[in-house]
């Protein structure tokens, strides 16, 4: 059997593209306040391996629907011949430049296309609309009508009414702010158009749902390679003399900024491509968090824990350690290895709070010195990194495909956009703490950080 | 499944060149998602081993280092039990090799096996770990392995490296046995006495005893074969049962038989399926693994155009502006109802001999039939937050040929004074200016 297809139609400047754009997930639709911006009608088919399960249509807009109307209404027909006349149409035009965007839309219905008929309900309903829903009814096709809000106004209840005479099936939807939730809706509402489509329209409803958990799950990856590689990264720098001087230290501090900044940028960009925002991919690399820095005191104190929440997750994990040396001694240290590991932790966490860059002198006895910054000791840059990627990623999941303006992202009024809870720090210390160590963190861990990014991503 | 498997697919995992759609392709072509994973990544791994792969010494390093266990092990033998006829074998240097370090290696052993994490930084493994990075590169998937995999591994190795020595000490002993001999006897600084001595090898042999009494040294013979240092010649008490000294070799035998080697071979075994767990543990979880399995299992969902998207080139262009005009020919109204029109005029004082409605559900033929009316000025209301289609346009095409002049007037909504957008004027202007109408001007 052959695939559901799906046409959107409508005026010109409707916000057809933008439905597309959403629905398909895909934010290379050109979308433009110039009429006229969609010329060739375009295909965003829902494949799995390869097997198309739907296809939706974006169409140019209709630009002489009374004439074509006029035409269909000069041949006196039965209901059930409409449709042959409508293909006769498009069969005598197909060369005639006139009715160019007519023929593009008309294709993929006669071809057995639903018709999802678009209509911007923040603009008034006017009569110009009924000759083109006049030509969609001659078409007997499957239809709904999908109601745009571009702007605040609404002409809604003028925009039921109308529609009425045409659809059975009308229903709101808006691509700039519409979810997940409101994504499925539609979907099976388009599943109720005809029967037959039923199946794979219900199929496709779990194929999405399925697609936004690989993309939350990807990015969460993502989320955690940044952080094992930012954490563990080093940075070094041959010196001359016996002692580095403050500019080599500079210096090294500089590089070893940068390459995190990129890092993160780098992650970013990935994220967007996972997220299918790959337009943003242009704009990203100036404008996330365009004037919080990476290693600035704004960002510690947004996306950062505080002193107190430092200091009782660094304590607690030092804790943790501590008591691995009291049960290797059964007890016998009076969990004294528990006490001073808690300490050591707490004090280590909370002295270093506004210390980022230690750098190390190596070398010194081989003859060839070096300075060397890295792995990051601070315990609260990897809550600051992870903050800014929790953020940057909710933010772009809730941002519309169908949107072309630049991606600002604001901070809630400059407050915490995360707050994790205790136990999410402790179970996040510990992998930090890996992360950290001269070894690095393994892929296993790895694996069980990203789950818990997950966690919090959903 | 070995450590070379788990090598091969980290090797090929580093250096494989498909791409995500190409792994799932293999996968539905053989059917793998049925399959438990492990067995996926064993397919996968024996249909991709056109990838030219690394070779580890490993192999030759790790036979190499059994080959020079077991000659040590010989070699021991011969040196232990190098008897001259002078002296007799002191059967305490054999003991401390075959049992006493065996038993206290295999202890460690142990601990290293069942508490790894509370012994295994205070074990060679982790000097031999860090050894084994000297030799092979960072890059190397040795290297690479995971920790706990490479320290069971490291285990593994020593065990069977251990084996094999005991079993050269072994053979040795057999060897210089058949071929010489031997008079053992015991001595010791330690004052031990002959009970002492006879009730601890009791304990030794408690092990083999059952099977073999007669390996058991009796107590006579632990009496008469103490020997003392001092004196230039062996007591003749010991010259008189020369012969006895011979039966020692059936303990020797037996207790080099079960401490070194029988022992050693269970912990063998117990090192060898703690490695196979952590084997099967690492190779599920080989870096790219994750990400394999994942491409392999997870649908390729797809929602985006193939083909690229074709828009039409848009120019800026301007429309000459209409000053101040107070009387019009015709006011028409492009989907604007008559009273909508009368409203208007009203509103923004616009004075003309005919108003008329167009466009909207006007049919052509209406349509027409006003064109014909037409002449002089005409004023053209619109609404601005419509865009002009090309209908708009055929009709101002017929316009001008009954016309001088036509003024097109995008307004606002009635509620906001009809007062437009500026964005949307500007869209008008731009798709008529496109046109180049000679007679058309725009009223903002």
């Amino acid at each position: 059997m052959k695939h559901p297809t799906f046409a959107v139609v409508g005026h010109p400047n409707k916000g057809k593209s933008s439905i597309v754009s959403a629905l398909s997930l895909d934010d290379s639709v050109a979308i433009s306040n110039i009429p006229g911006t969609t010329h060739i009608k375009r295909s965003f088919p829902l494949t799995v391996d390869g097997v198309i399960i739907y296809e939706l249509f974006d169409t140019p807009g209709f630009q002489r629907a009374r004439r074509l109307l006029a035409w269909l209404e000069q041949h006196e027909v039965s209901a059930d011949k409409k449709q042959d006349v409508v293909s006769l149409f498009v069969k005598e035009h197909k060369n005639d430049p006139k009715f160019h965007d007519e023929i593009e839309l008309l294709e993929p219905i006669l071809a057995g296309a639903g018709i999802i008929y678009v209509v911007d309900a923040s603009k008034p309903y006017s009569s110009e609309y009924e000759a083109e829903m006049e030509i969609l009814r001659w078409c007997n096709q499957p239809s709904m009508a999908l109601i745009n809000h571009i702007d605040t106004n609404d002409y809604t209840a003028e925009w039921k009414r109308a529609l009425g005479h045409y659809f059975k099936l009308i229903r709101t939807y808006n691509p700039m702010q519409a979810g997940f939730q409101e994504h499925t809706a539609i979907l099976e509402s388009m599943a109720h158009l005809n029967e037959d489509w039923t199946t794979s329209l219900k199929e496709s409803i779990a194929l999405f749902k399925r697609y936004h958990t690989q993309m939350l799950q990807e990015s969460s990856h993502t989320i955690a390679k940044l952080l094992a590689t930012t954490i563990h990264h080093k940075e070094k720098l041959s010196i001359k003399s016996e002692e580095p001087t403050i500019q080599e230290e500079q210096q090294l501090i500089e590089h070893y900024k940068e390459k995190l900044r990129q890092l993160e940028r780098k992650s970013y960009n990935k994220i967007a491509t996972i997220l299918n925002h790959s337009h943003l991919n242009e704009t990203i690399f100036e404008l996330p968090f365009e004037d919080i820095d990476l290693f600035s005191k704004e960002s510690a104190s947004i996306f950062g824990l505080s002193k107190k929440e430092l200091l009782v997750t660094t304590a607690t994990s030092g804790a943790l350690s501590g008591a691995g040396v009291d049960l290797l001694f059964a007890g016998h240290t009076g969990f004294l290895g528990a006490a001073i590991g808690g300490i050591i932790g707490g004090v280590g966490g909370y002295l270093g709070f506004e210390e980022i860059f230690k750098t190390k002198l190596l070398g010194r006895r081989i003859g060839q010195k070096y300075l060397q910054i890295g792995p990051m000791q601070n315990k609260n840059f990897p809550y600051i990194l992870l903050g800014r990627a929790l953020f940057y990623t909710q933010k772009l999941l809730h941002f519309s495909h169908a949107k072309r303006e630049t991606f600002v992202l604001e901070e809630n009024g400059k407050k915490r956009p995360h707050e994790l809870s205790e136990s999410n720090r402790k179970k996040l210390e510990k992998y930090h703490k890996l992360m950290r160590s001269k070894k690095g963190i393994e892929e296993e861990k790895l694996q069980e950080y990203a789950d818990l990014i997950l966690e919090l991503l959903e | 499944m070995n450590l070379q498997d788990y090598l091969k697919l980290s090797y090929l995992l580093q250096n494989d060149p498909t791409n995500k759609e190409q792994k799932r392709a293999f996968a539905l072509k053989h059917n793998l998602q049925e399959l438990p994973k492990k067995k996926q990544l064993l397919f996968w791994m024996q249909h991709h081993s056109d990838i030219q792969e690394k070779k580890e010494p490993l192999k030759t390093i790790t036979k190499i280092l059994l080959f020079i266990s077991f000659v040590c092990g010989f070699v021991s033998a011969v040196a232990l039990l190098s008897y001259s006829g002078a002296k007799p074998v002191n059967v305490v240097y054999f003991f401390t090799i075959a049992v006493l370090i065996p038993l206290v290696s295999i202890f460690f052993s142990l601990f290293g096996l069942f508490f790894p994490k509370l012994f295994a930084p205070l074990f060679f493994t982790t000097w031999m770990q860090q050894l084994l990075s000297k030799f092979f590169k960072g890059e190397s998937p040795l290297i690479q392995m995971p920790s706990q995999l490479k320290y069971r591994y490291i285990l593994f190795i020593v065990q069977q490296n251990a084996l094999l020595f005991s079993i050269g000490l072994f053979l040795g002993f057999l060897a210089l046995i058949f071929t010489q001999d031997i008079a053992f006897a015991w001595s010791s600084t330690i004052a031990i006495s002959a009970e002492s001595f006879y009730h601890f090898l009791h304990t030794l042999a408690f092990a083999f005893e059952p099977f073999c009494p007669q390996s058991v040294v009796s107590l006579e013979l632990i009496e008469k074969s103490h020997y003392f240092r001092l004196g230039e010649h062996i007591s003749p008490l010991m010259q008189q049962n020369a012969a006895l000294f011979g039966e020692w070799w059936r303990f020797l035998a037996c207790s080099t038989l079960f401490y070194a080697i029988f022992l050693r071979l269970v912990l063998l075994l117990a090192s060898y399926l703690q490695f196979q767990k952590s084997l099967k543990n690492a190779f599920l979880q080989t870096p790219g693994t994750a990400k394999l399995l994942r491409a392999m299992n997870e649908p390729i969902i797809s929602t985006q155009a193939h083909d690229q998207e074709q828009t039409l080139p848009t120019q800026k262009h301007s429309l000459p502006k209409e000053d101040h005009k107070e009387h019009y020919y015709a006011l028409l109204g492009w989907a604007y109802s008559k009273e909508e029109l009368l409203l208007c005029s009203d509103t923004l004082n616009i004075h003309a001999d005919k108003i008329e409605s167009v466009g909207g559900n006007k049919t052509l033929q209406e349509e027409s039939a006003i064109i014909a009316q037409m002449q002089e000025s005409v004023l053209l209301l619109t609404k601005a937050w419509e865009v002009p289609t090309m209908e708009f346009i055929d009709f101002i095409e017929d316009l001008q040929a009954n016309t001088s002049q036509i003024t097109i007037y995008p307004l606002g909504y009635a509620k906001e004074n009809y007062q437009p957008r500026v964005e949307d004027v500007t869209v008008w202007e731009a798709k008529i200016a496109t046109q180049n109408f000679q007679k058309v001007r725009i009223k903002v």
